[in-house]
């Protein structure tokens, strides 16, 4: 399966001009990056031009001006999830293991200009197909930047406006070719989307020293922020002509067209006050009028209090601060409370204009359907009495290094509370609806960080032996506290299909939860289907917390003349894992450990016809459906596996160059370095992926769910670094 | 710098903090969502829940149910877990029926109900043909969410029993038939795409569906015969231009789903659907002029060779396709059919629930298979032949004889054939006979859908432990 991809590589050159005078400064940057993926066919390019200039016009008068373009191309995206006919890596891990990479890339096409097949029902396509023709290329124009102008009205008042914006266009286009199979007959997505944010800040500064040993700096401001997004949509099915995407090539064309905007005005005020240096405090208020909330409630006001103390400075004569045994001492306490809006357009209850009528295989069907048009109503209900979500924070840390430096421990405790979280719970869909949209109560996080460094050894001399180590560790609990009146749980739809959802309840955490296999309740054993010797499907369950108990790093840096290894650690315990990959590699057979064919017996009880049990004694019915039994699709209890993990996530080699070498080439220093990332998977639970892939990303439902990702990828680097 | 004078800095300042205070967004217009609309007609509302349900009907349901209840043999290609009883490409019908179709019928029903005047026939015609789909929906699961169902009230529907479920489709369809007059609103051409607006055809619609209904629940409980019985004479389905059909259209974004799966699947050469050697029995023995229309000759067959497969049996050059004239797309999406009609009307007759004894009920008989022969496009001299051959209803042979001829007449409508198969006899005595296949997840035949997963793991309601397939549901005695 390995040969399939090829070595992906990442190319980066970018060149800087700089310059200015006692009035006026200025820096253009140009970066060019260039990159061909691991799956054959994908590539990546950006190109960057960034301008950043300022002018003094008079004493009191100055402006700056920000700007950025950014245009990035990418070509043969591949796709991953689910439900298409062309994602690389579910066709991989289905592949017999009898057919070689070399054949594939050789049967590309049949002879009659289709798709070549990799199953005997010759619905599944080459991936080489894939990859040659289907595809997401698109490009993003993206302009970014801002204008401030800035006026000393007084010695301690200063005035400045600072407006600024970020339009960004991009061009999608998915196109599956005719000739793929699931898709014969061809089709292409186009999509032209806009995205434009508008920020205004107009911010009073005073800034007075009170008296010799206080200072004060305070701001007031105003903000307004606009954001407005455009889509435009048209997907074509069934083309004339292969390899010409044209909609007029295409015998049906279903557009959809969307647009939204959302305004927010915001006032506040800044108060800092600073003690000789040592001691600062800070409190800030403001509120904010959002366009997305209800009428009566779309005006928020939020605080907070932060403060910093440098203990080492206040208490300088103290023999433990003055003789580096204590060489840095600062302790800080914050308490923030943040409140937020919802998206647009969540308030009422909506009817949707249908451009067609779905079906799970994609045989839509469009409308207006023999001259009817339709119409279909929400399938989230709306909130009613909306409110502006909040979060309170309360934050107390110290950073303390010992004996002049030589050892530093970062510590840090936090309480966090958000409540009025506004969230869509899943409700049965025999409701009527998938999702109900509320303020859904209060979920705490109370966590640890620790940070400790350390080095043992350090010699006196520049080029002598130094050891560097680094550790880190953080530990978090999550807990929903308590649930908006009427709701017992707090439920998010995974949306996989396969009825897997994250949930948790008041006192609890968040849980992956699914159907579980049926069980005796007297002896926990598994019940048997004496009809074919596989397990009976349950009812719920849940299969454990998606979040890790603690995560950790050490790294060590050793460096001695010019030379230095460094390497970093990173370690996860606890937490669960589900793996669609594995359950899929088992279910197909293409497993290692699905080679043994002989049947058996599994361990579990059969229900006797009077309520009584027995041990199993029936074999399970093939090898094959034992393992089509354990597949997802019954249950998800066999593919959760512990996300526990061991890492070697980086290690480099540096050489510092000799310095004569370097100034042949007009420069102050250089270091040459090897780098690698992702190296070594010490140890994991998990098999057949890597236990920190998942399909969407970070939020409550992407944490611990995996499905036909793409393999994470080794990395190595060279770097030249010169100081000119 | 005199541009900016203190002066203009105090009152921008001052402006902007006054703009701040006073409150914004207060018409909430900038809220008002561009996409979609507050308010939608009872018609579109209908127009796009009856599609989707059509849409369910002859694809997503269609595979799974007719592998698994063997009307169609897998060749051990694409549906060989399906015919196992696999059921998980039934992926979406479940909530789509609840979210997509229900929730929509009853949100146009209310809307409807609260209109003046008041537009009872389009209110009937909603109510008809939500008790149309929740009888479908609990022929397939049983016991469903029906009393708090798709209203958004309630968050965690409890399940009803099948019995009630069936007796609310009832109620509705007798409010439904008392409602329809002759003036009021109705939903007309084109968003009604079965009988565009015909009240006349609606009503009979109704009163089959009704006949229907009840003939299903009259062997679980026997008092449903006193209901059956005024039923003779009403004004029900009586012409093939009375059927409850969706035309589908050769044309692009048209075309019935069955037609597009061997389309885009498979360039248009059926190769997936093979025949049963469960219908074999039935149409072989009795020299059956559907068998050639049913099937197509396997690409390595010998001419007019036709050979058919168990449930899971490999496919061979030879085995025997389902037929792609069935296949095609223009072909109608069938909800009940005047045939259908004639050989219930029979069946009623036959079992005394309706007058006019055995005679009268093998005249209907055979009226019932002429019409199921005849709207496939079998020559006249070849059914008047094949009447001609079949046996005279008598006691002893009425229900196997109707039983026969009914679920062939449900051919490529395998939810009323699956139905009419469960009802044909008690356990183990249905009608045409099955084998359990080699390799099914439980040990009987298929006799229910499972419950799926999502509705498992959201809704406590759902009934614990859950049914499995061959768990027999009421109505199946």
């Amino acid at each position: 399966m390995s040969d399939f991809f090829r070595t992906g590589a990442t190319n980066v050159q970018s060149l800087a001009v700089a310059g200015g005078t006692e009035q006026s400064d200025y820096r253009l940057s140009g970066t060019w990056l260039g990159q061909t993926g691991i799956v054959p066919g994908s590539e990546l390019a950006r190109y960057t031009i960034a301008l950043n200039a300022g002018q003094r016009f008079t004493p009191k008068f100055s402006a700056r001006v920000a700007a950025n373009y950014v245009r990035t191309t990418s070509e043969g995206r591949a796709q991953q999830g689910q439900n298409t006919a062309s994602i690389p890596i579910q066709l991989l891990s289905s592949l017999p293991r009898t057919i070689s990479t070399e054949f594939l890339r050789d049967n590309r096409v049949t002879a009659s200009g289709i798709a070549g097949s990799i199953d005997g029902t010759g619905t599944s396509n080459n991936p080489y197909w894939v990859t040659d023709n289907n595809g997401l290329d698109n490009a993003i124009d993206r302009l970014y930047g801002n204008v401030n102008l800035s006026y000393d009205a007084l010695s301690w008042f200063n005035v400045s406006f600072r407006a600024g914006t970020d339009l960004a266009g991009e061009n999608r286009r998915f196109i599956t070719r005719k000739g793929t199979r699931g898709r014969l007959d061809g089709e292409f997505d186009t999509q032209d989307l806009n995205e434009r944010e508008l920020n205004t800040d107009l911010i009073g500064t005073i800034q007075r020293q009170l008296t010799g040993d206080l200072a004060m700096k305070t701001i007031i401001g105003h903000n307004f922020n606009k954001r407005t997004f455009r889509r435009q949509r048209v997907f074509s099915q069934g083309l004339n002509i292969d390899r010409l995407y044209t909609q007029a090539n295409a015998l049906v064309n279903a557009a959809t067209n969307f647009r939204s905007e959302r305004q927010l005005f915001g006032a506040y005020g800044d108060v800092g006050l600073a003690w000789r240096e040592y001691l600062f405090v800070n409190v800030t208020g403001r509120n904010d009028w959002s366009s997305t909330l209800p009428t009566n409630n779309n005006s928020y006001f939020y605080p907070s209090v932060s403060s910093g103390f440098v203990v080492s400075d206040a208490f300088r004569s103290a023999s433990i601060f003055n003789k580096g045994r204590v060489s840095f001492m600062k302790l800080r306490a914050n308490w923030a409370n943040v409140g937020s809006d919802e998206d647009p357009y969540q308030l009422a209850f909506t009817y949707t204009p249908l451009t067609q009528q779905t079906d799970i295989y994609t045989f839509n069907q469009q409308f207006p359907f023999n001259g009817a048009s339709a119409f279909a109503a929400t399938n989230v209900i709306p909130p009613a009495n909306l409110r502006p979500q909040r979060q309170n924070s309360v934050e107390f840390g110290t950073e303390t290094r010992f004996f002049n430096d030589r050892l530093g421990i970062d510590a840090t405790y936090y309480q966090t509370r958000n409540y009025d979280q506004i969230v869509s719970i899943a409700v049965p869909q025999s409701s009527g609806f998938s999702a109900r949209r509320l303020n859904v109560g209060q979920i705490s996080n109370k966590g640890v960080e620790f940070q400790v460094t350390g080095v043992p050894i350090a010699s006196s001399n520049p080029d002598g032996l130094r050891w560097d180590v680094g550790l880190n560790y953080n530990s978090n609990r999550n807990v929903v506290d308590k649930l908006a009146p009427g709701l017992s749980e707090f439920v998010v739809t995974s949306g996989d299909g396969f009825g897997i959802f994250v949930a948790a309840r008041p006192g609890t955490t968040f849980n992956i939860q699914g159907v579980g296999f049926a069980r005796d309740s007297v002896t926990g054993k598994y019940l048997i289907n004496p009809a074919n010797g596989l397990r009976i499907q349950g009812g719920r369950k849940l299969f454990g917390n998606i979040f890790p108990d603690w995560t950790g790093g050490v790294t060590n840096t050793v460096s001695w003349k010019r030379v230095a290894l460094s390497f970093l650690v990173d370690v996860r315990k606890g937490g669960v894992f589900l793996s669609q990959t594995t359950s899929q590699l088992r279910s197909s057979g293409l497993a290692a450990e699905t080679a043994n064919r002989d049947r058996f017996v599994q361990d579990g009880v059969i229900r006797n016809p009077d309520g009584s049990t027995r041990p199993n004694d029936v074999q399970v019915a093939s090898v094959q459906q034992y393992w089509g039994n354990l597949d997802n699709s019954v249950s998800p209890e066999n593919n959760i596996f512990d996300a526990s993990f061991a890492k070697l996530r980086e290690a480099s080699l540096s050489f510092r160059l000799p310095e004569r070498w370097v100034s042949k080439l007009g420069a102050a220093s250089g270091v040459w370095s090897f780098e690698g990332r992702n190296l070594w998977l010490i140890s994991s639970k998990v098999p057949h992926v890597d236990p920190e892939a998942n399909v969407l990303g970070t939020g409550l439902i992407g944490e611990g769910i995996e499905r036909n990702v793409l393999p994470s990828t080794r990395t190595f680097g060279l770097n030249l670094r010169l100081v000119f | 710098m005199r541009l900016i004078s203190s002066q203009f800095v105090r009152r921008t300042v001052v402006g902007a903090m006054t703009l701040s205070l006073v409150g914004c967004f207060q018409d909430g217009s900038l809220n008002v969502d561009p996409n979609r609309s507050t308010a939608a007609d009872a018609a579109q509302l209908f127009s796009g829940a009856a599609l989707k349900f059509s849409l369910l009907r002859v694809g997503e349901l269609t595979w799974p149910v007719a592998l698994s209840t063997q009307m169609w043999a897998s060749g051990a290609r694409w549906g060989l877990q399906q015919a196992q009883y696999d059921q998980t490409r039934v992926r979406s019908a479940w909530g789509s029926i609840y979210t997509d179709v229900l929730k929509n019928l009853i949100i146009a029903t209310k809307e409807a109900q609260e209109k003046t005047p008041r537009p009872n026939n389009s209110i009937a015609q909603l109510q008809i043909y939500t008790a149309f789909v929740y009888s479908q929906t609990t022929y397939l699961w049983g016991d469903i969410p029906f009393t708090e169902a798709a209203t958004g009230t309630v968050d965690q529907p409890k399940f009803d029993s099948q019995q009630v479920v069936l007796n609310g489709t009832l109620a509705l369809l007798d409010s439904a038939i008392a409602a329809i007059d002759a003036n009021s609103n109705k939903i007309g051409a084109p968003n009604d795409l079965y009988y565009a607006g015909d009240m006349a055809k609606w009503r009979r619609f109704a009163n089959s569906l009704k006949f229907r209904i009840l003939m299903t629940m009259v062997d679980a409980d026997p008092s449903k015969a006193a209901q059956i019985g005024p039923m003779q004479g009403l004004p029900m389905i009586a012409a093939r231009t009375d059927e409850m059909k969706v035309q589908y259209a050769n044309q692009a974004g048209r075309q019935n789903p069955r037609f597009s799966f061997t389309q885009i699947f498979r360039g248009g050469v059926q190769q997936d659907w093979y025949a049963s050697n469960v219908i074999f029995a039935e149409l072989l023995p009795f020299n059956d002029p559907r068998l050639p229309i049913f099937y197509q000759p396997g690409p390595g067959a010998t001419p007019g060779q036709f050979v058919s497969l168990n449930t899971v049996e490999p496919f061979t050059q030879a085995a025997s396709l389902v037929n792609l004239g069935l296949l095609r797309a223009d072909l109608p999406e069938v909800s009940f059919s005047l045939s259908e009609q004639q050989l219930l009307e029979a069946e009623a007759i036959a079992r005394g629930f309706w007058t006019g004894g055995l005679s009268a009920a093998d005249a209907r008989y055979r009226t019932g298979v002429r019409e199921s022969m005849s709207v496939l496009g079998v020559a006249t001299p070849q059914i008047d032949a094949f009447i001609t051959g079949l046996p005279a209803l008598t006691a002893s042979n009425f229900r196997l004889e109707l039983n026969r001829q009914q679920y062939l007449d449900l051919f490529m409508r395998p939810l009323e054939a699956w139905v009419q198969w469960r009802r044909s006899g008690t356990a183990g005595n249905e009608y045409p006979t099955m084998q359990v296949p080699q390799g099914a997840l439980v040990s009987g035949l298929v006799r229910r859908l499972l419950y799926r997963n999502e509705e498992i793991t959201s809704n406590p309601n759902t009934p614990n432990p859950v049914p499995q397939q061959n768990v027999a549901t009421w109505f199946d005695r």
